[in-house]
């Protein structure tokens, strides 16, 4: 066991490592001369030179690199080139507000999906039908349909939340809340889907087992089969589809946080991406890749601790 | 197992296969004869009816500029769609092929090809093709590159599994024995006996696909105006929500009633070509 974790957290430095490398290089991979591709048509000799000192491109490659390395380890992603300020809090706040949004939505659509999947794979056909019609809606309902939909109905039709913004948590709590609400929603539709639809076949998958027809043929009721049995053993798939999906969430952030102007991670790099700021950008897409590989992680390990059945080699 | 009965046998037994095929060949024939079925040029500015709302002349209203909705939708639909299967078919052709050559060029390749692979999953693919149309430059060429590329790794992921178990069996042992070239033996024997788990593959990477293209032309870093896509209609009505909710929330039906179609379409393909997997209880 604990040689598994170890192995498994090896792994996952290793992994990060290898993205950042490629991250780092991938400016020199790409044909041409970084200062121009990152200038683009604004590029005049001056400019360029000014670029090249700046990001310390006249310097050997090796040292920009550990710098880079140095600079990452301490969460350190250099200076914006647009407005020259650093990058590492910002990013981090940022971060923070992405987390809220798809913590808040995970919570809600595994506080649905899980019990409209067991209520699935439990119930009479009618009923299931009708579950999975639903979850296949759901899983058509991405944030780029449910986004415009939500805010047609909830921001203007209903007038019940304001169509987009932000306001700190710090300053106004209640506000904070209000402005949550409708970027949360548009997330959970889909997640919902998948949840639902998970939930129901790990469920069925169950029941139809030998120990589940045991247990109900030693007298137990169906319910008490159902939450004894089935349940426990439904449980680990489950937990690690909803790890999985925190993933694939974030990248729901990307239309979400546009859409509602929501200040997170995802309009960070849309910003930096429309100025060219390679800094950010880069800074970017390490973060996403930290964060995913970190929920690969834990979720790998809390298979190891929820599963007796799984083995370490 | 890929003939014309099998499909025959999906359009009588399962109705969601009926209903996503009609509803997917109507989109088909859309796109194939779009300027004959809008009313108006999608690009026709008439500027004494912006916002105009739904009439005779304009049947589902005009934009800010008093473009015609209704033709902007079908062009619109024709480009995403016609973007993302495109890319799709990069995707599915160098996928497979990576995986091909994952699975059957020796130690080497295997290593270098599958830990790229590894690499990708480590950021979802929006992330990716904003960071790099960034540097390159949206506009379709670019946008159907990127998103192809970038859905290569989970075509080479299936073909790969889906080779190495087909390669332990007999029939492969028997061809390597009677000395078929390893050419050979990929294209006739391993290939056609993974198409399934492709084929599945493919159907959900299409949905996924049109989202990406519809979210990317939304954040204005795909398609460039005057062109017209669904996700650049979103992405300028935007704006609008106030003004004219109508225009911001008919490209989102029609994106969510594709992406409808889509689901239901691949799950019926996937129940049809899995034998474990049954609606009944």
């Amino acid at each position: 066991m604990f040689q598994y974790i170890l192995r498994r957290i090896a792994i996952s430095i290793i992994t990060i490592f290898v993205i950042f490398t490629i991250v780092s290089l991938i400016l020199y991979i790409i044909p041409g001369d970084p200062a121009y591709i990152i200038l683009g048509d604004s590029a005049t000799p001056e400019t360029v030179a000014a670029l090249r000192t700046s990001l310390g491109l006249d310097r050997p490659l090796f040292v920009q690199y550990y710098d880079r390395l140095k600079g990452f380890m301490r969460f350190d992603f250099g200076k914006s080139l647009y407005n020259n300020r650093s990058i590492g809090p910002e990013l981090a706040n940022r971060l923070g507000r992405t987390f809220e949004l798809v913590i808040t939505a995970m919570i809600l659509s595994s506080l649905i999906g899980i019990p409209l999947g067991i209520w699935a794979a439990s119930s009479t056909k009618f009923t299931d039908l009708l579950i999975s019609a639903f979850s296949i809606i759901g899983l058509s309902l991405p944030s780029i349909v449910s986004g415009p939909i939500i805010s047609f109905l909830l921001g203007v039709k209903w007038k019940i939340f304001p169509s987009s913004g932000f306001i700190s948590s710090g300053t106004n709590l209640s506000g904070h809340l209000v402005f949550l609400a409708m970027p949360v929603l548009s997330l959970t539709f889909f997640t919902t889907g998948i949840i639902t639809r998970m939930t129901r076949s790990c469920v069925l998958d169950n029941i139809r087992k030998d120990y589940a027809r045991t247990a109900s043929a030693k007298g137990l009721t169906k319910t008490q089969v159902l939450f004894k049995h089935v349940l426990k053993n439904s449980m680990i798939p489950i937990a690690t589809l909803i790890g999985m999906r925190m993933g694939v969430m974030l990248a729901g952030t990307v239309i979400t946080e546009t859409l509602f102007n929501w200040p997170g991670l995802s309009s960070f790099l849309i910003d930096a991406a429309y100025r060219r700021d390679y800094p950010i950008i880069q800074a970017v897409v390490l973060t996403v890749a930290v964060v995913f590989v970190f929920l690969n992680l834990l979720v790998d390990l809390l298979l190891g601790v929820l599963d007796p059945q799984i083995k370490y080699n | 197992m890929f003939n014309i009965l099998f499909f025959k046998k999906l359009l009588k037994k399962d109705i969601r296969f009926v209903i996503g095929s009609i509803v997917i060949l109507c989109f088909g024939l859309l796109m194939i004869f779009a300027p004959f079925i809008a009313p108006y040029d999608p690009t026709e500015m008439h500027y004494e009816h912006t916002f105009s709302s739904p009439s005779k002349a304009f049947l589902l209203g005009t934009d800010e500029y008093g473009r015609d909705v209704l033709s902007r939708l079908i062009y619109g639909t024709r480009a995403s769609l016609f973007i993302s299967t495109s890319a799709l078919v990069l995707a599915t052709v160098g996928g497979v092929l990576l995986g091909l050559v994952g699975a059957n060029g020796g130690p080497i390749l295997e290593i270098l090809t599958m830990r790229l692979v590894d690499l990708t999953f480590c950021i979802p693919p929006i992330f990716l093709a904003i960071s790099i149309i960034a540097f390159l430059g949206s506009g379709l060429g670019n946008l159907i590159l990127v998103m192809g590329v970038l859905y290569m790794p989970q075509f080479a992921r299936i073909t790969y599994t889906s080779c190495l178990s087909v390669k332990e069996s007999q029939y492969i042992e028997a061809a390597n024995a009677l000395g078929c070239p390893r050419y050979h033996i990929v294209i006739k024997h391993i290939l056609p006996n993974i198409i399934s788990p492709i084929i599945v593959q493919t159907s959900f990477s299409l949905g996924a696909l049109i989202l990406l293209e519809t979210g990317l032309s939304f954040l204005g870093l795909g398609i460039l105006p005057p062109a017209t896509s669904l996700g650049l209609m979103l992405g300028t009505a935007k704006s609008y929500l106030y003004i004219d909710s109508r225009l911001l929330l008919l490209p989102a039906v029609i994106v969510g009633i594709i992406v409808l179609t889509i689901n239901i379409l691949g799950d019926a393909i996937r129940d049809a070509l899995d034998p474990t997997i049954s609606l009944k209880k």
